[in-house]
């Protein structure tokens, strides 16, 4: 089974983020795999080992972005593509998701996974426009997936449950952080990641026009300030206060 | 007057909450049609009359309660074709979110996500984004044809004033090639705990409760005092908790008069 999984390089959200001239998010401090894409990473492994096949990793990123790359691959993915282009910089879901299927029409994967969204951006769109132009089935929210033959079945997360929903291959799956808990690299896995191929490949390789963004950001502003929340020590009186804190918001 | 056309999610054939909100937007911003999909579909045209629509396109064809985005998308392009409204909106939620990236693709008009607002601005639509990890908040014009947009729950009130809405057949067969993703059984968890989206009262924790071990100390508070415990991204992803737990910009969202 051939399993293509997305990946991102995103800033390390431990980092603080900061903010370029021109209002997007500075990528200074892109440094670490998408936490989501890790188990994403995880799955594909995991399938691969129970199904055999192969495991390869895409990314659209900057140069810098190999390292992600290079992650994933330490933690036994079979190689990796990255597309990388200046003109990509700042590319919307829909851009980033023609980028995406270009290159991955050209591996003819049975399955791809990615994660339900990422973790700098959070709108969780390029997974369906990613399935809507491959023309594959969407599995989505998985946090279980089976496979078996041709059919693909995921343990779908609903509000209150879950849904079984199936397709049969080629299929694209998001997962959740609940399906597989990411494995560490060991020694041997990043010393072999560092001879697994990179593909570099350019946008204007794969024939994709950049088109009119979606949006066009007009301005920024603060958004209502939190107000710092009230820490209350334990002197004896403690429970008193927190009463009187819970009285003042009517919850009790 | 900008036509606007709101995507309604059937739950259980009910119109979504969600749903209803954003028909409260949608009447300021100019006529207002919807679309409801699945069983149920004709049932809720009369409460999105209530809401203010003039026009609600349905279809109980099964195939949209069986099968995952792909038949809702083919309706909703089969619509836009025939009646080009100006905005298309969609609440922030699952099913919502995996419909809504499909047509975008497919009509090559991308979307803004994750939305606040919307208003009217120079005969387009601007939208308000949490941006930045939600420490700001940024305005974003709308480019494509049509403009779609995405709105968080719990962005405006809900509120009936409307009449009866004009009722419309959707004319669209569903093509065999769209029943792929199929939702072959629906397992409901139950649980005697107050559920997160209905809670009036949420105990939250984060990084700040030093690991999983001691959530069960929410757990107790929370059945106190008749709430439900919520948990923020960081210590989901870090699977103190599960992701059913999540609250804020991604998980599940909670308007501050509830909490």
């Amino acid at each position: 089974m051939k399993i293509v999984v997305t990946v991102k390089q995103v800033p390390d959200p431990n980092s603080n983020l900061t903010l370029e001239a021109d209002n997007t998010i500075s990528r200074e401090k892109e440094v670490v795999l998408d936490p989501g894409d890790e188990c994403g990473v995880e799955e594909g492994l995991q399938l691969k080992e129970a199904h055999g096949g192969e495991v390869i990793l895409v990314s659209m990123g900057p140069e810098r972005a190999k390292d992600a790359i290079r992650k994933g691959l330490s933690m036994g993915a079979d190689r990796g593509v990255l597309i990388s282009d200046a003109s990509l910089a700042g590319a919307d879901a829909l851009l980033t998701a023609r980028v995406l299927a270009a290159a991955i029409k050209q591996e003819e994967p049975d399955l791809v996974i990615c994660a339900t969204e990422s973790y700098d951006g959070s709108t969780g769109m390029v997974p369906p426009m990613l399935a809507e132009l491959l023309g594959f089935p969407q599995l989505t929210f998985a946090k279980k997936v089976e496979v078996d033959g041709s059919t693909v079945k995921v343990h779908r997360q609903t509000a209150d449950g879950y849904q079984i929903v199936e397709a049969s291959t080629p299929v694209l799956i998001t997962v959740t952080a609940a399906i597989a808990e990411p494995r560490y690299a060991s020694l041997k896995g990043i010393m072999a990641a560092r001879s697994k191929e990179i593909k570099q490949v350019a946008a204007s390789e794969l024939g994709v026009e950049k088109g009119q963004p979606a949006e066009t950001i007009e301005g920024v502003v603060e958004a209502e300030a939190r107000k710092a929340g009230e820490v209350i020590e334990d002197d004896g009186s403690a429970v008193e206060k927190i009463v009187q804190v819970l009285a003042a918001a009517k919850v009790l | 007057m900008p036509s606007i056309l709101v995507y309604a999610e059937l739950s259980e054939g009910k119109v979504a909450s969600t749903s209803l909100e954003l028909m409260t937007k949608a009447r300021e911003l100019g006529d207002v049609y919807a679309v409801a999909l699945g069983a149920g579909a004709k049932t809720a045209a009369s409460t999105l009359g209530k809401h203010g629509a003039k026009v609600v396109h349905v279809s109980e064809d099964s195939a949209f309660d069986d099968y995952v985005a792909e038949p809702a998308t083919d309706a909703l392009a089969s619509l836009y074709e025939k009646e080009k409204p100006d905005l298309i909106l969609f609440g922030f939620a699952p099913d919502s979110r995996e419909v809504a990236g499909r047509l975008a693709a497919r009509l090559g008009a991308g979307l803004i996500s994750n939305a606040l607002d919307v208003v009217a601005k120079d005969g387009g639509f601007v939208a308000q984004v949490p941006y930045f990890g939600g420490a700001k908040v940024a305005s974003m014009k709308a480019n494509g044809k049509p403009a779609i947009v995405l709105i968080r729950p719990k962005s405006f009130e809900a509120s009936a004033k409307g009449g009866p809405a004009e009722v419309k057949q959707l004319d669209v067969k569903i093509g065999e090639g769209s029943k792929r993703a199929h939702i072959a059984e629906r397992v409901v968890e139950a649980s005697e705990k107050v559920k997160l989206e209905e809670a009036r009262i949420v105990i939250s924790g984060g990084r700040g409760m030093g690991g999983p071990q001691n959530f069960p100390l929410l757990e107790e508070l929370a059945n106190a005092l008749g709430g439900a415990v919520g948990a923020s991204r960081a210590v989901v992803d870090a699977g103190w908790v599960p992701y059913s737990m999540q609250v804020g910009q991604t998980g599940k969202f909670k308007a501050k008069k509830n909490g």
